[in-house]
């Protein structure tokens, strides 16, 4: 025995993540930004289309090429398409309502965990009203999940597109202890869906963070968005982290300088 | 004697003599030896492969974990699979072998703080295995092999919660473990070499080491 317990002295390290960097507050990030933030983004590509699809509704031919002009290759279907509603794969079914607002139920996401507490599959529910400037008002309604959770969520967005691009010009994400705002005059911009593919990281713009939870936690700071990074801005300690895209746990996602 | 009976004793000498000759192979020099020692390596341990003990003391799912993980780091280890055996030679062709192999993987997690251990997790295995081994080539300094062996492992495992070093329920437990290896080869007469693929509780993958003959 002894000598195997000599050789197996021979030891060697296979993992050590002693110089990877920290920063805590990205999986919070990236978890909201994929549950609320893209699908507000969704919402008003969904609410932008639907506006302009209700104009040339009558033309078979010419509202699938405006859907086919919009959305990748297989998004929407002619049987998905009505004066009443739309149903677009992946973004969600847009209604409209009697009074000229929209109703969207989205086509839903896992939730994120700082938000509700638990882990499961919810669409959310919103109303859009449309100003005669092009601009979006978003209101979230009460979500639906699959785990009947009671905690708050309520999600506020004005919104337009122009120029190729979705502008989130305030957003207001609020749950029982978590808050997302708007940063004033630093709108969240990001390129809008294409047939070619979808965008899914803002090009620019700011969201304000804060949190406290009953265990103790307590946080808030400025989430940068820029072409290559975003920044999670505390005073005056700038964290750069790679994009929000799907990150392993395993991959150093802090930049160091 | 007629032309056929002379045909009939043609063919069964000649048969006879086929026969006698795969009775006695010609002698190629092989000489057995009745008893081996063997130390070996396994490439890629067996325990690790499935999956050691180990459990995170962080809560992925909570606000509250996320933070907490991030004030610690890990240092991750394995000794490797090591083992000893005797293998005793029956014929040119089968023998059984007792083995005895040995595994430990552990995690240090310090704190990001100061540096200061905070907590340990460890698992360790000590096993003993019974194999039947089969030899299907044989030259003087060449013999190749499979084998398939059974036995019990002794497992020791611990899982420290964060700050609290040593207070992690040691957990003692007898498990089962086997290896199968349907391919070896070893070189050498008295002092050879060896070189194994296979899978099992002991190594998954190949297993290499030395031995000696008498």
């Amino acid at each position: 025995m002894l000598p195997l317990v000599l050789l197996a002295q021979v030891s060697c390290k296979i993992y050590d993540d002693e110089d990877s960097l920290q920063e805590p507050a990205y999986m919070v990030v990236q978890q909201t930004y994929r549950a609320y933030v893209d699908d507000l983004f969704r919402m008003v590509e969904l609410a932008d289309f639907y506006r302009s699809y209700r104009e040339i509704w009558q033309d078979r031919e010419a509202s699938m090429q405006l859907a086919d002009s919009y959305f990748p290759e297989g998004r929407v279907s002619e049987d998905g398409l009505y004066y009443e509603m739309a149903d677009v794969s992946g973004w969600g079914v847009i209604k409209a309502g009697n009074d000229g607002t929209y109703t969207i139920k989205s086509y839903g996401d896992y939730s994120c965990y700082v938000f509700r507490n638990y882990y499961g599959y919810e669409s959310m529910n919103y109303e859009v009203t449309v100003s005669a400037d092009g601009y979006f008002s978003i209101k979230s309604v009460d979500p639906e999940d699959d785990a009947g959770n009671d905690s708050i969520l309520k999600i506020e967005a004005k919104a337009r597109c122009a120029d190729g691009n979705v502008i989130i010009e305030e957003c207001n994400i609020v749950s029982d202890f978590c808050n997302i705002v708007s940063v004033a005059d630093k709108p969240l911009v990001r390129k809008r869906v294409t047939p070619s593919g979808t965008a899914y990281n803002a090009d620019s713009g700011s969201l304000s963070y804060s949190y406290s939870d009953k265990s103790g936690v307590n946080d808030a700071f400025v989430l940068g968005f820029h072409a290559d990074h975003v920044s999670i801005e505390r005073g005056s300690s700038v964290v750069k982290c790679l994009l929000l895209n799907e990150v392993e746990r395993s991959v150093d996602y802090v930049i160091s300088d | 004697m007629n032309a056929f009976e002379r045909t009939v004793l043609l063919l069964t000498m000649t048969l006879a003599g086929f026969v006698s000759a795969a009775a006695h192979p010609r002698d190629r020099g092989f000489e057995l030896r009745r008893h081996e020692l063997t130390v070996s390596a396994g490439i890629c341990p067996g325990r690790y492969a499935f999956g050691y003990n180990h459990t995170t003391p962080f809560s992925h799912s909570t606000l509250s974990g996320a933070y907490e993980m991030a004030k610690y780091y890990e240092n991750e280890f394995i000794s490797g699979a090591w083992s000893m055996g005797y293998t005793y030679n029956f014929t040119k062709l089968l023998a059984v072998q007792a083995n005895i192999s040995y595994e430990e993987g552990w995690i240090d997690r310090f704190r990001r703080s100061d540096g200061g251990l905070s907590a340990k997790s460890d698992d360790m295995y000590l096993s003993a295995l019974a194999a039947f081994k089969v030899y299907w080539f044989n030259r003087p300094c060449v013999r190749m092999y499979s084998h398939i062996g059974l036995g019990i492992s002794f497992n020791r495992y611990y899982n420290d919660p964060i700050e609290a070093l040593g207070q992690g329920e040691r957990v003692f437990k007898l498990v089962p473990a086997w290896q199968i290896a349907p391919l070896g080869i070893m070189v050498g007469r008295k002092f050879f070499g060896f070189a194994e693929i296979g899978i099992g509780t002991c190594f998954a993958g190949g297993s290499v080491g030395i031995g000696y003959r008498f």
